[in-house]
């Protein structure tokens, strides 16, 4: 389970690359799968690689994007669980 | 006029790696292939029914003019391909899009299925942004494929490089065996003659089960004399010094001496003369095979046919003095003490 104050990290077989239109591509090394990253993805993406807690992840995609904080925090928490569900992403 | 399929360019001599596999010539950092050179060939090219241009190097991506000889030849209408590390692939692939509709593919170098046995041969990093480069090629609809080397350290692998090509949605998978370098025997790299047979049979099984295409570069070992483009006269190949050569992957191996296997400078003849000196050099070529053949003349290895022609263009002559290495024994002594005598009497 998910807390907002949980550390998350890429995971160490993630190959995750970023192209020119502000999107991301996450291929996965053990399943050889691959996920395509939005804007806001790849701004989560970005700042979990920094080492950022989900609360922290949160407040920067408020900043970056001028949304709600309810929203903000869904769409931190739903990706995140989304990503840890496919083993992009690991409880550091 | 003959009609040649493949025009095959190595557009430069520099490199981002340094492959442990890979002839210290073919990515000595000395040229790139020169812009008139690359005018000339396209001014030519036409004529002689090339419809597609194939580019290697080096990193061919490295050309200092890279987009600007893809503009040259999609302006032209040619199609174009090239192989290449996939190393910089993420800070290039931008300007790459707008050709797309005329790019038949590309061929990443892929040497192992995982990150430790590709990295072993390519360097530290080099799994990770071929990668990245299939990631790329993936959300773009880049059509691309892999080459792989079979070497010692690999060739258990081999079904594994197929399963992984396949699950990536690579258009297809092409080995390769290793044409030995001093570098590569060093390493330990090298694979016996019956060894390269047994990676054959694997290879040759895995055509009918795998999901992946799955097809072997010439150089198996056959009894066909003549198994390839090149020796078929429908690849024409020029070096990035501008030298048309008989085969690319000739290219960079030998002493300074070997150089039986270039045709002549397209910076000192036209295109046309390069052409028939080509065909001239591929019949000759054919004749003196033919007549060795049928003399009984041949080893078992010469059914190896890249080890045939390393051993016609004296580029393996220096493996004489690697007395451990299982090729060792089927160098041709014969001919380099002929050719040493004949140096010898023109001093
Ligand atoms: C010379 S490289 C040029 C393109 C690019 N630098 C690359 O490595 O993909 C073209 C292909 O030749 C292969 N190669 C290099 N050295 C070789 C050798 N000694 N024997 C067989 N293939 C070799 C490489 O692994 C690569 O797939
Ligand atoms: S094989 Fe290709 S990438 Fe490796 S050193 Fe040779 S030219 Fe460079
Ligand atoms: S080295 Fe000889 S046999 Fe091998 S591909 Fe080139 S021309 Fe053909």
């Amino acid at each position: 389970m998910l807390e907002p104050n949980n550390m998350v990290k890429p995971h160490c077989d993630v190959v995750s690359t970023e192209l020119e239109n502000k999107e991301a591509v996450l291929l996965h090394l053990g399943t050889k799968k691959y996920y395509s990253l939005n804007e806001t993805g790849l701004c989560i993406w970005r700042m979990l690689a920094n080492g950022n807690t989900p609360g922290r992840i949160s407040e920067g995609l408020r900043d970056e994007f001028d949304i709600p904080a309810v929203k903000a925090n869904e769409s931190v928490i739903n990706l995140l669980k989304e990503l840890l569900h496919e083993k992009l992403i690991e409880i550091a | 006029m003959i009609h040649v399929t493949r025009l095959s360019i190595e557009l430069t001599n520099h490199c981002n790696l340094r492959c442990r596999h890979c002839a210290d010539e073919r990515h000595g950092c000395e040229g790139d292939l020169k812009m008139e050179t690359m005018e000339k060939v396209l001014c030519n090219a036409g004529a002689y029914g090339f419809e597609h241009l194939s580019f290697t190097g080096g990193e061919p991506t490295m050309h200092p003019s890279f987009f600007r000889i893809l503009d040259m030849i999609t302006g032209a209408g040619y199609k174009f391909s090239f192989v290449s590390n996939g190393f910089n692939f993420t800070e290039i692939y931008e300007r790459l899009l707008p050709y797309r509709d005329k790019l038949g593919g590309i061929t990443f170098s892929l040497d192992g299925a995982d990150e430790e046995t590709h990295d072993r041969l390519r360097g530290k990093g080099s799994y990770r942004r071929v990668m990245q480069a299939i990631s790329v090629c993936l959300v773009k609809d880049i059509p691309f494929n892999f080459n792989s080397v079979i070497v010692s350290f690999n060739r258990e692998g081999l079904a594994d490089m197929a399963e992984l090509a396949a699950k990536l949605g690579s258009c297809g998978l092409r080995f390769g065996h290793l044409t030995p370098t001093p570098s590569s025997i060093k390493n330990d790299l090298v694979l016996s003659p019956a060894e390269r047979r047994e990676a054959e049979a694997v290879i040759l099984r895995m055509r009918e089960t795998s999901p992946v295409t799955v097809f072997m570069a010439p150089g198996n070992y056959t009894s066909f004399l003549f198994p390839c483009a090149p020796l078929e006269m429908q690849e024409f190949n020029i070096d990035w010094r501008g030298n048309v050569t008989m085969c690319c992957l000739l290219s960079g191996h030998g002493d300074a001496s070997a150089k039986g296997d270039v045709i002549g400078s397209l910076n000192d003849i036209t295109f046309s003369e390069a052409f028939e000196m080509l065909a001239e050099a591929n019949m000759k070529f054919r004749r003196e095979k033919e007549a060795m053949y049928s003399r009984d003349r041949f080893k078992d290895s010469d059914h190896f046919p890249c080890w045939y022609c390393l051993n016609y263009f004296g580029k393996v002559d220096w493996l004489r003095d690697f007395h451990e290495d299982p090729w060792h024994d089927t160098v041709w002594t014969d001919q380099i003490k002929r050719r040493e005598n004949t140096n010898a009497g023109t001093q």
